[in-house]
């Protein structure tokens, strides 16, 4: 993995030194800046990880290099863009390279990786109020993507493109498996790939232009699952009609294979002067095959069987065929060079066809007696599928010219139709997996903006009416308003404000699904010279939400209640007085409500232009978080950090 | 260490390409020299710009400024030179961007705000020579959009201040509004599963995700005070919401009664539905 990463980056510069001796630069600039922090974590250091996860070590702060040649054809390239940034002790990183040559060619790949740490100590973890932490389900995995286009003679009449795209996520992770009437936690080591390779051409003409692609996409997953060391007695102490369950060993290995054909094609351009058209159409038909095994022993117990077991060899086959459609059509009328008038239409069907065959042997089994010893095999073949159809139509006018106003005013009708069908007898507890939902929404909205003594301000409405739900927390009416105000009051103070609220709710029997949300915002910026700036920032985000819920404990119902009460407030300041460059900021969340947390941030930089090409900088930074409920997760962490820069 | 090897090789590597490039950069005469007489700071940075190679060859300050010899002979008079501005601006850019036009025209919800391009875009160069970006990606969008910006300072959620990832990784800001607003790939699918590649499916047993609603019906993707990233706070609120089949015909069914929502084992639904997003190999999503 790090040798691919290291090779990608080697690859994407070696090709910047191939390429610019070739070229005749007249412009390039060229930024580096690189160094090493440490880290210090009190308190839960897992937590630190999942939200933060800095480390010690070297850090790739930046790298920028932009080259462009305007004045010479003769090159090789005229213009390449490298950025690269995060690599190290880091959770994310990006590397960026963009090169091309007027008309004859471009080039763009990127590489991105990301560090995906969790350790929390209450999500999902049952075990939490006997001071159990971290939870069951940790994982520590890196995902990586690489995007790579070629597109020949762009900006012609036809340009050929080809792509190619890679996206990896692998890693251990420890998750549970109930089997027998217990969690056994276990050890997964994951390996899944996704890669797409596409080809086809773009056009583009006087008045049409579009595209015509052609993809092909492969996704590939191995899970091997083991049980976790020392983990066989499970996290349930209570022994089963007399029989304590634990597990000896476990292997499981699953294998997932999917393809997927992706055709695309959309159409833009001009019907006379005063219609524009655009239509696209994509289709992807996905198919998937996996295939997985399990081996178990133990002194296990199936409600299903009736019967107590001491191992189990099960295998699962499974296909999945999928076909999706996807076709949108917009046309844009300019009644007047002041009203426009755009209508649209989109339709979307989706399918699926899952089939699945279990076969199990369940060996040594008993009944619930101690009594009839034998082997049990058991054969599942279950069926699952839907059918969904979207149809969305929608006309929206724009009027410019009204005074200094621009005012815009939509409406639209989003219907939805699902069919689905499942093999019931796979069901727990049979209704509302299938049949079939049909909603339609209505949508109408409305809005206006204006441009007015250097103040900026739109405000916005939308209403939708919905004839019915689906799940239980779709809305039947919904309202949503919003404001923003962008005021520079004077060159060197500016305010920007922005509130919304959010209504949604479905009064129905049963359902009484109620939810609001508030938010408001405002930033002050403080500007009295090109070298100062201040920012002070307030937000307030208020969320409630009720629905009736049925507890399956006893079937009784009660209101599910979610609130929360967030407060940021913010100040940041940045002051260059040569050679310095200080950077100073503040932030502190607090949120009260269903669960409650604060977070506080500060940061310090103060950078140093030793002459005009290099220059230091010293680091701060420190994060508290803080639960109000419980102080399993708080953790206070700083981090130091000096960097190198080098500008050319 | 793997990380210390990697970032120290990547380092070690970047000097590399800094003397062949810093051997051939010297700049040389083109046509707008003769603004640069004045504009020199602007026509040094226009030159690092995409645009500077779009124009060679042809007019380059000429092209959206018009003539400015009359300003030049005035002495620099202002009001001798185009400087497009506004809606005008916007049209003279989409002029050429024809691919943006046909996004920008129809229901971009930045220009029904009366955003044009010179809002978030730096003519002579910016931070972004590329894009043309008057500041980096993230603090352009803040700029405006503070309370979304603010919502990423909830614990839970995708990080913008570590690297890798920009507003513009999900949202097209030449598109249209809400839902319009997504990025999508090239299946017509949201931004969400162009990296959880894995949560794409087809699954036999698919859980939200296709079937109805998407990704946002359980999570907040911006930040959210759950260490999910759900909607709720804790996760058996979001699986009963839907899965409470009181009165009516909704989709979602009654867990079984032995769901014990008293202990705590029992409200923490993935503990045992580990395959929440879809299961090829169980109908309960159990694995």
């Amino acid at each position: 993995m790090n040798t691919r990463r290291v090779s990608l980056a080697t690859v994407a510069l070696a090709l910047a030194v191939l390429v610019s001796p070739l070229a005749e630069a007249q412009s390039t600039l060229i930024d580096l800046e690189v160094g090493y922090q440490w880290v210090s974590v009190t308190g839960n250091r897992d937590m630190y990880r999942t939200l933060i996860n800095q480390d010690d070590g070297v850090v790739l702060r930046d790298f920028t290099l932009n080259f462009t040649d305007p004045s010479s054809g003769a090159s090789v390239a005229d213009s390449i863009r490298i950025d690269a940034s995060g690599f190290g002790a880091n959770p994310a990183g990006s590397l960026r390279f963009d090169m091309g040559k007027g008309t004859s060619y471009r080039l763009r790949l990127s590489y991105h990786q990301f560090e995906n740490y969790s350790a929390l100590p209450a999500f999902a973890n049952p075990l939490l109020d006997d001071g159990v932490i971290p939870g069951q389900h940790l994982w520590n995995r890196d995902r990586e993507v690489i995007d790579a286009e070629l597109q020949l003679l762009p900006n012609r009449a036809v340009t050929p493109v080809i792509g190619y795209r890679w996206n990896r996520y692998s890693g251990p992770r420890q998750t549970t498996y109930f089997v027998g009437q217990d969690e056994f936690r276990l050890d997964s080591d994951l390996e899944e790939t996704e890669q797409e390779i596409y080809g086809g051409i773009l056009f583009a003409t006087n008045r049409w232009s579009g595209s015509l692609l052609q993809g092909w996409r492969s996704f590939e997953a191995t899970d091997r699952v083991g049980l976790v060391p020392g983990a066989g007695a499970g996290n349930n102490l209570r022994a089963v009609l007399g029989t304590d369950v634990t597990l000896a060993d476990l292997t499981r290995t699953v294998e997932t294979e999917a393809d997927t054909p992706v055709t695309t094609a959309n159409i833009r351009g001009r019907l006379g002067e005063a219609v524009r058209l655009t239509a696209s159409y994509v289709q992807a038909d996905a198919d998937s095959d996996t295939s997985a095994s399990e081996l178990l022993s133990g002194s296990l117990v199936s409600f299903r069987l009736s019967r107590f077991f001491s191992g189990l060899d099960q295998s699962i086959a499974s296909r999945t065929e999928s076909p999706s459609w996807r076709g949108e059509a917009r046309v844009e009328i300019d009644l007047s060079p002041e009203v426009r008038l755009d209508l649209g239409y989109e339709a979307r069907e989706r399918e699926l066809e899952g089939w699945a065959l279990i076969s199990s042997l369940y060996l040594a089994t008993l009944n619930f007696s101690g009594a009839d010893p034998r082997d049990i095999s058991t054969l599942i073949e279950t069926t699952n599928g839907y059918e969904r159809e979207d149809d969305i139509a929608s006309a929206r006018i724009n009027l410019r010219g009204v005074g200094p106003f621009v005012l815009w005013a939509e409406g639209a009708i989003r219907s939805s139709d699902l069919d689905l069908s499942e093999d019931v007898a796979q069901i727990v507890t049979p209704g509302s997996q299938q049949g079939e939902f049909n909603r339609e929404v209505d949508v109408i909205g409305a809005g206006a903006a204006v441009v007015f003594k250097g103040a900026r301000m739109s405000l916005d409405l939308v209403s939708e009416n919905a004839d019915d739900i689906v799940v239980r927390t779709d809305y039947i009416d919904r309202l949503r308003m919003r404001g923003r105000v962008d005021w520079a009051l004077s060159s060197w103070l500016r305010l920007l404000a922005t509130a919304e609220k959010i209504t949604s709710n479905n009064g129905s029997a049963g359902v009484g699904y109620d939810a609001e949300t508030d938010h408001v915002a405002l930033d002050l910026e403080i500007t009295p010279t090109d070298t100062f700036l201040l920012r002070l920032a307030y937000d307030n985000y208020d969320t409630d939400s009720s629905v009736l819920v049925r507890l399956p404990q006893d079937f009784s119902t009660e209101r599910s209640t979610h609130a929360e009460t967030g407060q940021l407030l913010e100040g940041g300041l940045r002051w260059r007085i040569a050679p310095f460059d200080l950077d100073l900021g503040y932030s502190e969340f607090e949120n009260t409500g269903s669960f409650g947390f604060d977070m506080t941030r500060s940061f310090a930089r103060l950078g140093i232009d030793f002459n005009d090409r290099v220059g230091g900088a010293f680091e701060f930074e420190n994060n508290e978080y803080t639960e109000d409920l419980q102080q399993l997760a708080d953790f206070d962490a700083d981090r130091f950090g000096v960097f190198i820069r080098w500008r050319l | 260490m793997r990380d210390l090897i990697r970032t120290l090789a990547i380092v070690a590597l970047l000097p590399l390409c800094l003397p062949a490039v810093a051997v051939i950069a010297q700049d040389s005469a083109d046509v707008s020299e003769d603004c640069a007489a004045c504009h020199e700071d602007v026509v040094a940075a226009f030159k690092t710009t995409i645009h500077a190679v779009a124009a060679r060859g042809g007019p380059s300050c000429a092209t959206c400024h018009t003539d400015g010899y009359r300003h030049m002979e005035e002495g620099g008079d202002v009001a001798l030179i185009a400087v497009p501005k506004g809606v005008d601006g916007e049209q003279l850019c989409l002029g050429c961007h024809q691919q943006i036009d046909a996004m920008f025209s129809v229901r971009s919800v930045h220009s029904d705000t009366a955003v044009v391009c010179t809002d978030c875009h730096s003519i002579h160069a910016g931070s972004d020579p590329r894009r043309l970006l008057a500041e980096p990606s993230v603090e352009l969008c803040a700029t405006c959009h503070a309370a979304p910006a603010n919502s990423f300072r909830r614990p839970f959620g995708h990080r913008l201040d570590v690297g890798g990832l920009e507003c513009v990784s999900c949202h097209n800001p030449h598109a249209g509004s809400g839902r319009d607003n997504l990025v999508v790939d090239r299946s017509g699918e949201g931004p969400c599963v162009s990296c959880h590649a894995e949560k794409r499916g087809p699954f036999v047993f698919p859980h939200v995700s296709g079937v109805v609603g998407d990704c946002m019906s359980c999570h907040q993707p911006h930040g959210s005070s759950n260490q999910m990233a759900l909607t709720r706070s804790q996760v058996h609120q979001v699986c009963l919401e839907c899965h409470s089949p009181i009165e009516g015909v909704t989709l979602g069914s009654q867990p079984p009664s032995f769901h014990d929502m008293l202990s705590p084992r029992y409200r923490n639904c993935t503990t045992c539905h580990v395959a929440i997003h879809g299961s090829n190999q169980s109908p309960q999503l159990l694995k």
